[in-house]
């Protein structure tokens, strides 16, 4: 679609968005009200308001929001997280590294049952710090690997982050489930080589575990199948595409409330606060994603995302339109939350996705796992913010370390933007990708 | 004045509390459904017909509640980098100008509501449910409108009465909206809670 | 860039300055698939009409939102036009229902009779009271077929099948009379929806049988031919009314040209489609027994009118007269 007409009020409607959520304005109420100069300006219905929220309340897909929210929530509460640790320090507590490693593993198995990053940050991150600090490790550089590793999160299927953006491209779910998964492993291993190499360049105090025997490593594992069933069965139920995305929400939330009746883990009072505090944070990316295509009207409809367009793909080379499109988010990471970003950027990553020959799936999974770097970028970090507060560390002293993660995560971003089979060989041979 | 103030604000922390009660079982009661759908399509290979509306309804319903729990608790997600430096005055003055547009932005939610329900209302049900797509599209969204306008109705006058900065000021860190800490969850429900009023006589 | 080089010369002929005044159309078909391309093609042909004096700009892929978002819009007009299923405005017109009904008609002329009769008129008008104008809605689609992932030689077949429909009753009372489970699935999940066993099988056209690509998970085709759905034209009654006669007749041309094209291709596509379903895409058409499929749609009409799916009294006997 290359229709002519730009709003001449464009910058008006822009920049007084960008004023509004400089001051602090929620982000969620300066999307409405630029959106809502657009239509006195233009004398549009206010019926829109009323008719997006409503529609993005109803989207079938989004159902997996507040119920992977709530998967999070509860598994922190059944606190399974420490058997997860447990065994991922028997099987790789003795490589150089260590525990650092195990930590790492330790993400990769929380993140298939998490669909953010924090909720590993605040949660599994507490056992993971103390077991570390435990065992004679630097405390920054615990709360380091800690932060960046939570990043695994949200790339790593479930992902909130992806359930948003297919929402919001209109591509599936299940695809964007399965491109992650390959990326979200290779960032795992890239953390692994750099906590390799940085202990041994920076010289920091990574005492070695002696190595497990067979035994206690299989005993972690009989010990922590309770923790890995749901992963598992998500897992399995993405790869093998049985259950859609949704489906898969539900059954693991049902999946972590039978399980903490097993465990005798349960109790009314326990459901009631993860009901409530899903409601809390579901209502609060719901009320994004609203007000998100309210905003993505009027840019769509103003010729603003045609402008931006017409700009990126003038500069020509596909590479160089990559780089500044990754760095722009990049920069737009270090300050403004993830979800928020996506919604915001949707239509322009969407419209260069489809002037590159670019999949929607691929970007998408390149703008999430971009945006995720911010949770360890100054000046906000909030998973090292999160970490370092849960665990009483100190967030300035282990900042330099975090920031050096950053590292093998912009390499994985690299080959993820640029070479194209780590994002779509998976959801092609699985067959949710013609 | 002042007494007015805090007995309005202590109903409305029950109400807001109450609601997130059941609005946070509605979303277990919409989840358990789905769940009863998945058992239904895999063990039985039946899927009942009506079933994923009805979920809909709930969703619809529920996210439009949790706005206003969400607003109430201040709870949205902020830009705070800036406003961090300012002075405090200038923070003020614009936690009280984000009222406004919230003000602003709920009344203009409201005809918009309306006119949706009544062009909603002539359209046949959908989906296996007996009644129109109004009462769970449009409405919904005009009861969140109006409750949210009295919410920042009351924020406003509160504020000018009380000059209390917890009215109104963002959670101070946006992530722990998404996180839920234990820590923070428990402080801030104890700051807030409905039954505590004396923290207004300190 | 393009389209304001008229705009320029048309305000150099006339010495009032007019501005350009933008028409949104929409569509929720993607890029390269008929329906959209007949937009496309509508649009182009407006833009050269009208010289500058309105800018049809064309937003394909559900970019202003779903169909039912988009009826909304049209309501109020947020958006002043666009191409849909006629099929899918049964929500704000009842007879409409009878279009998808199984075996209502028997070929694609008894249904276009029956349209522009004045029998249809009810439809016309209750669009109208809902703020919807009827430009044209001859964009004639290949009929409905029935497809599966196991064969359907009759509806014995059918019993137990989850069976997609979209969020419409009819659809559902057409699955019921055909024995089958029926589930909502929106258009965007059909063939992901297959893939995962959500649903069996359904129907469509046979147009989409092929574009949206769900021969890919349910491979057996029954060529019924139980509706002969039609793609239309429709604008806000707001945005219409605001329109001068001869400007009127200006939209109602391109749309005629448009609806021409695109009934001149149709057909042939749908052969090379099935040459290349049959060949590549391994795909089964069965040997299916016509009147046991008549015979399961026959109690249809009555329970229908019964349920108050027409708002015209014996509606379905009365479309019988046309064939
Ligand atoms: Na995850
Ligand atoms: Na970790």
């Amino acid at each position: 679609m290359m229709n002519g007409i730009v709003d001449p009020y464009l910058m008006f409607y822009f920049v007084s968005f960008i004023i509004m959520i400089l001051l602090q304005v929620p982000i969620s109420y300066a999307m409405a009200s630029s959106s809502l100069l657009y239509a006195v300006i233009n004398h549009q219905s206010f019926v829109m308001f009323a008719q997006k929220t409503a529609n993005s309340f109803a989207d079938f897909n989004m159902l997996a929001l507040p119920a992977f929210l709530f998967v999070g929530i509860f598994m922190n509460e059944i606190g399974l997280t420490d058997r997860i640790f447990g065994m991922a320090e028997k099987w790789l507590g003795h490589l150089p590294g260590g525990l650092a490693h195990s930590n790492i593993m330790a993400s990769m198995i929380f993140a298939g049952m998490s669909g953010s990053a924090l909720a590993d940050a605040g949660g599994l991150g507490t056992i993971e710090v103390k077991a570390m600090t435990d065992a004679g490790y630097d405390k920054n550089f615990s709360v380091a690997v800690t932060a960046a590793s939570a990043g695994i999160g949200p790339i790593i299927p479930p992902s909130i982050n992806f359930v948003v953006w297919a929402f919001l491209s209109k591509t599936s779910t299940l695809a964007m489930f399965q491109a992650g998964m390959l990326p979200g492993i290779c960032m795992g291993i890239a953390m692994m080589a750099w906590v390799i190499y940085a202990t041994k360049k920076y010289n920091i105090k990574v005492p070695v575990i002696e190595k497990s025997n067979w035994g206690d490593r299989y005993k972690s594992t009989i010990h922590a199948l309770p923790a890995l069933g749901g992963p598992a069965i998500l897992v399995f139920g993405i790869m093998t595409g049985i259950f859609t995305p949704t489906e898969c929400s539900v059954v693991a939330a049902a999946y972590c409330v039978i399980l903490s009746i097993i465990l005798k883990r349960f109790s009314i009072k326990m459901l009631t606060k993860a009901l409530r505090d899903t409601l809390s944070s579901a209502g609060m990316a719901m009320s994004l994603c609203a007000t998100g295509l309210i905003f993505n009207w009027m840019i769509v409809t103003s010729g603003l995302i045609n402008a931006m367009t017409n700009f990126m793909l003038g500069l020509g080379n596909e590479i160089l339109i990559l780089l500044v499109l990754n760095g722009i988010l990049m920069f737009l990471g270090c300050f403004i939350g993830s979800m928020q970003i996506l919604i915001m950027i949707a239509p322009l990553l969407m419209n260069i996705a489809a002037g590159l020959g670019m999949s929607y799936i691929q970007i998408g999974v390149m703008a999430v796992l971009n945006v995720t770097l911010g949770l360890i970028t100054p000046p906000m970090a909030p998973a090292l913010f999160v970490t370092a507060k849960a665990t009483g560390g100190s967030f300035d002293a282990a900042l330099k370390y975090t920031v050096q993660f950053l590292i093998p995560m912009v390499i994985t971003l690299a080959f993820v933007t640029f070479y194209e089979p780590l994002t779509m060989w998976l959801p092609k041979i699985l067959g949710s990708v013609r | 004045m002042k007494k007015l103030i805090y007995l309005c604000e202590s109903v409305l922390n029950r109400f807001i509390n109450f609601l997130k009660t059941i609005t946070g079982y509605a979303i277990f009661l919409f989840m358990a459904l789905l769940f009863f759908q998945v058992c239904m399509r895999f063990i039985f290979n039946h899927p009942i017909y009506g079933i994923d509306e009805m979920v809909t309804f709930f969703m619809i319903w529920t996210m439009s509640m949790g706005w206003c729990t969400v607003y109430w608790d201040n709870e949205h997600a902020v830009l705070e980098f800036v406003m961090k430096k300012m002075p405090h005055l200038f923070q003020r003055i614009m936690y009280n100008v984000t009222n406004l547009i919230v003000v602003i932005i709920s009344i203009i939610y409201i005809p918009g509501s309306k006119k949706l329900f009544d062009m909603q209302m002539k359209m046949t049900p959908v989906g296996g449910l007996d009644f129109s797509k109004a009462y769970y599209y449009a409405l919904p969204v005009l009861v969140m409108s109006i409750i949210m306008l009295v919410l920042s109705i009351y924020k406003t006058i509160a504020y000018l009465v009380t000059g209390d900065d917890k009215l109104v000021a963002p959670v101070q860190e946006e992530v722990l909206a998404l996180l839920e800490l234990d820590e923070s969850r428990t402080r801030k429900e104890k700051e807030r809670g409905g039954d505590n009023d004396d923290e207004w006589n300190s | 860039a393009t389209t304001e080089e008229p705009t320029q010369a048309a305000e150099t002929t006339e010495p009032e300055k007019k501005e350009a005044v933008v028409v949104k159309f929409g569509n929720a078909g993607a890029i390269g698939e008929p329906a959209p391309e007949a937009c496309q093609e509508f649009c182009d042909l407006a833009n050269e009409a009208f010289d500058g004096e309105f800018v049809f700009e064309f937003y394909p892929a559900e970019q202003l939102g779903n169909e039912g978002t988009m009826m909304e819009n049209l309501q109020v007009d947020l958006q002043q036009g666009m191409m849909c299923s006629l099929d899918s405005l049964a929500s704000y017109s009842k007879d409409i229902n009878i279009l998808s009904m199984a075996f209502a008609f028997e070929s694609s002329e008894h249904m276009l009779n029956y349209l522009h009769s004045e029998v249809a008129d009810p439809i016309w008008n209750a669009l109208d009271d809902n703020g919807f104008h009827m430009v044209n809605f001859e964009f004639q689609k290949n009929p409905r077929i029935f497809f599966c992932k196991y064969p359907l030689y009759s509806p014995a077949d059918m019993v137990g099948m989850k069976y997609r429909i979209p969020n419409l009753p009819i659809f559902e009372k057409n699955a019921l009379a055909m024995g089958a489970t029926p589930t909502v699935v929106s258009w965007s999940e059909y063939p992901f929806a297959l893939l995962q066993g959500v649903v069996d099988g359904g129907e469509c056209s046979k147009d989409s049988y092929k574009s949206a690509g769900l021969y890919e998970a349910a491979k057996y085709v029954t060529e019924v031919n139980y509706a002969y759905p039609v793609e239309c034209i429709i604008f806000s009654k707001t945005f219409w009314d605001s329109l001068t006669a001869e400007q009127q007749d200006i939209v109602n041309e391109c749309a005629e040209k448009a609806a021409e094209g695109y009934n001149e291709t149709i057909k042939q596509k749908w052969e090379d489609d099935k040459a290349f379903l049959i060949d590549e895409g391994e795909v089964t058409f069965v040997e299916y027994d016509r009147q046991a499929f008549l015979d399961a749609a026959a109690p249809l009409a009555e329970a229908l009118e019964e349920e108050g799916f027409f708002e015209t009294e014996d509606l379905y006997n009365k479309v019988q007269a046309f064939k």
